[in-house]
């Protein structure tokens, strides 16, 4: 079934799981095809890691369903996680046993095949030089490199990244990220979890924000961008004369005070905001700066929620 | 197909044993139980040759401990059966299944192609193997030890006949073999708590306070002698039986089936509760 054009990688339907009162996960429909690298994107506590456990297996849906490359983890995990990798929030491994040692016991669990791919998942991970070295004496981001070459033991063709680069250092982010760049270069379909805007943007094509554990955006990066609009850091010598002037402007969505008493002006293009140096010029208003500013996600979230998730787009595959 | 497809669903149990044993050998603790169940018995051989120690006469064979030292292993099954021997097995098994919630490492196990039904009974296989290892261990080291030290003499039996060195080394042999039975209960108490609880102080400990109050009601004699006759700590008892003439074959044979009712019923609930349990932590 793998290879197979017609199956997605990914299919989840209705999915839920609820903890006493709370429910984590709300009805998630998602679909993540072969070949995509796919970002999942949300707060802290907005249900990632309770819907990735569900895909791994590791937690029962209480309603829903999860189907990897067609096939159930919760009926039969093996079959269902065969061609599949990955690690939910910080890789786990025995600290009492070396690195070289914990592969070897994953690559065995793995079954025929694995043990001959531990050097170079090592090597590509360049963990090699301290393969010897007990993992408990191993700093964070030798752990995450540790997780990803034991998901690559399993030479997957899905592989699935919970915050991967949480709590490394900027270095170690960008060679994460060029790490899972050169793996979905090589056909991996990649679904990656993250709170980082800037990183699923920088490595991947279609993106699922979720929200309170509902899906409240599902589409194309640029989609995302567009809906978001183009937004603008404006500092004048009259602030509240000059916020009364925009919001009469075309092309201006809003306008909004920032935490440093700035302005926040959101526009439809880029060219729009042209048009704002010269209406307040105009009034006499001097500009002190006009930046571009990049959206934060909850910026993006309040805007989503605020104007309500687009039907059309949301749950399209 | 990956990699995985074929080689992974066909992953054995026998593998998968093989791994939690390595892990075991990789830890400090499976160590520290071992060289206490070799160590124990010698130190028991060294206070019985100071002369000034008093012979513990109150337990059987006890008196005969200088005699032949084949009374030696007999007293310390006697001895340190109900209470050394789960808690050297808990140190280690009573925390094989939360070691893994310690190290948040059930994520990385159970997402490999391995089945949770495998992994549970290599587990539970591996506690077992470890629970008989001790045993082993302590009966040559206590046999050689004392033997070496008292001299490989006949011993006396419960019921006053001699028997022979050479069926007394089978019969102190046979004894231990069959404290494994209540011990292999007490491994299935102790995997049972670490399970359930997650936790591996609760794991260790649990079979010790379960032997503790089952000795205690035997020592009180609540519920009369049909009750102590059934509690879990009176089957390591149950080699007095091999010593009478005719022999108790009763009490053979009830130390069986009793340890397997008390081994059963934890090992079944932590069955259930493993295949159906989410995996949150880590």
């Amino acid at each position: 079934m793998i290879g197979s054009t017609k199956v997605p990688a990914v299919a989840l339907r209705g999915l839920v799981k609820r903890y006493d009162d709370v429910i984590a996960v709300d009805g998630v429909d998602l679909v993540v095809e072969q070949g995509e690298v796919y970002g999942y994107l949300g707060p802290n506590g907005a249900g990632k890691t309770t819907s990735m456990r569900m895909i791994l297996g590791l937690i029962r849906p209480d309603a829903g369903s999860v189907r990897l490359f067609g096939r159930d983890p919760a009926t039969d995990a093996v079959a269902a996680l065969d061609g599949v990798a990955g690690f939910v929030e910080t890789p786990r491994f025995y600290p009492y046993l070396s690195g070289r040692r914990n592969l070897e016991c994953f690559a065995a669990l793995d079954g025929a095949g694995a043990s001959e791919r531990i050097d170079d998942a090592l090597a590509l991970v360049d963990l090699s030089g301290r393969s010897a070295d007990r993992v408990g004496g191993y700093s964070f981001g030798m752990k995450q490199r540790l997780g990803i070459a034991s998901a690559l033991l399993r030479d997957p063709k899905l592989l699935i990244l919970d915050e991967p680069t949480t709590g490394l250092d900027p270095a170690g982010q960008r060679d994460m990220r060029n790490l899972i760049r050169s793996l979905a270069q090589r056909g991996l379909t990649v679904l990656l979890s993250s709170h980082n805007l800037a990183e699923v943007g920088d490595l991947c094509t279609r993106v699922a924000i979720v929200r309170s554990g509902r899906i409240v955006y599902e589409g194309a990066i640029e989609e995302l961008t567009r809906t978001a609009g183009h937004s603008f850091s404006l500092h004048t010598t009259d602030n509240e004369q000059a916020m009364t002037i925009c919001v009469t402007l075309a092309g201006i969505i809003d306008v909004v005070r920032g935490v440093d008493g700035e302005l926040v002006v959101r526009a439809e293009n880029d060219d729009v905001i042209a048009s704002v140096s010269v209406a307040l010029a105009a009034r006499g208003i001097g500009v002190r700066s006009l930046l571009p500013r990049n959206a934060s996600l909850e910026e993006l979230f309040f805007d989503l929620t605020a104007r309500g998730a687009s039907p059309e787009r949301k749950g399209e595959s | 197909m990956s990699g995985s497809t074929s080689a992974g669903v066909g992953v054995r149990t026998r593998t998968v044993l093989r791994w939690e044993l390595r892990k075991l050998a990789a830890q400090r603790r499976t160590w520290i139980g071992v060289g206490a169940a070799c160590i124990g018995p010698l130190v028991l051989v060294a206070a019985m040759s100071l002369h000034n120690t008093a012979l513990p006469k109150d337990t059987p064979f006890g008196r005969y401990i200088r005699d032949t030292g084949l009374a030696g292993p007999l007293v310390l099954l006697g001895f340190g059966g109900m209470w050394f021997l789960p808690l050297l097995t808990a140190m280690v098994t009573g925390d094989l299944f939360s070691a893994e919630d310690h190290h948040g490492t059930w994520k990385t196990y159970l997402t490999r192609s391995v089945s949770r039904d495998k992994v549970f009974v290599a587990k539970v296989l591996a506690g077992a193997l470890y629970a008989a290892a001790l045993v082993v261990l302590m009966t040559i080291i206590s046999i050689v030890g004392f033997g070496l030290r008292f001299g490989f003499h006949p011993l006396t039996s419960l019921s006053g006949e001699d028997i022979s060195p050479g069926r007394a080394v089978l019969l102190v042999a046979g004894s231990w073999l069959l404290a494994l039975f209540p011990l292999l209960a007490f491994t299935a108490l102790a995997l049972a708590s670490s399970l359930l609880s997650k936790n591996g102080i609760a794991g260790v400990l649990t079979p010790v306070i379960v032997s503790f109050l089952m000795q205690l009601l035997g020592f009180l004699n609540a519920g009369g002698s049909t009750l102590r006759h059934y509690l879990l700590t009176s089957q390591f008892e149950a080699f007095h039986g091999l010593f009478h003439d005719p022999r108790y074959t009763a009490m053979v044979v009830r130390v069986i089936w009793v340890s397997v009712l008390y081994a059963v019923a934890p090992i079944a609930v932590s069955y259930v509760v493993f295949r159906r349990r989410d995996i949150t932590g880590g």
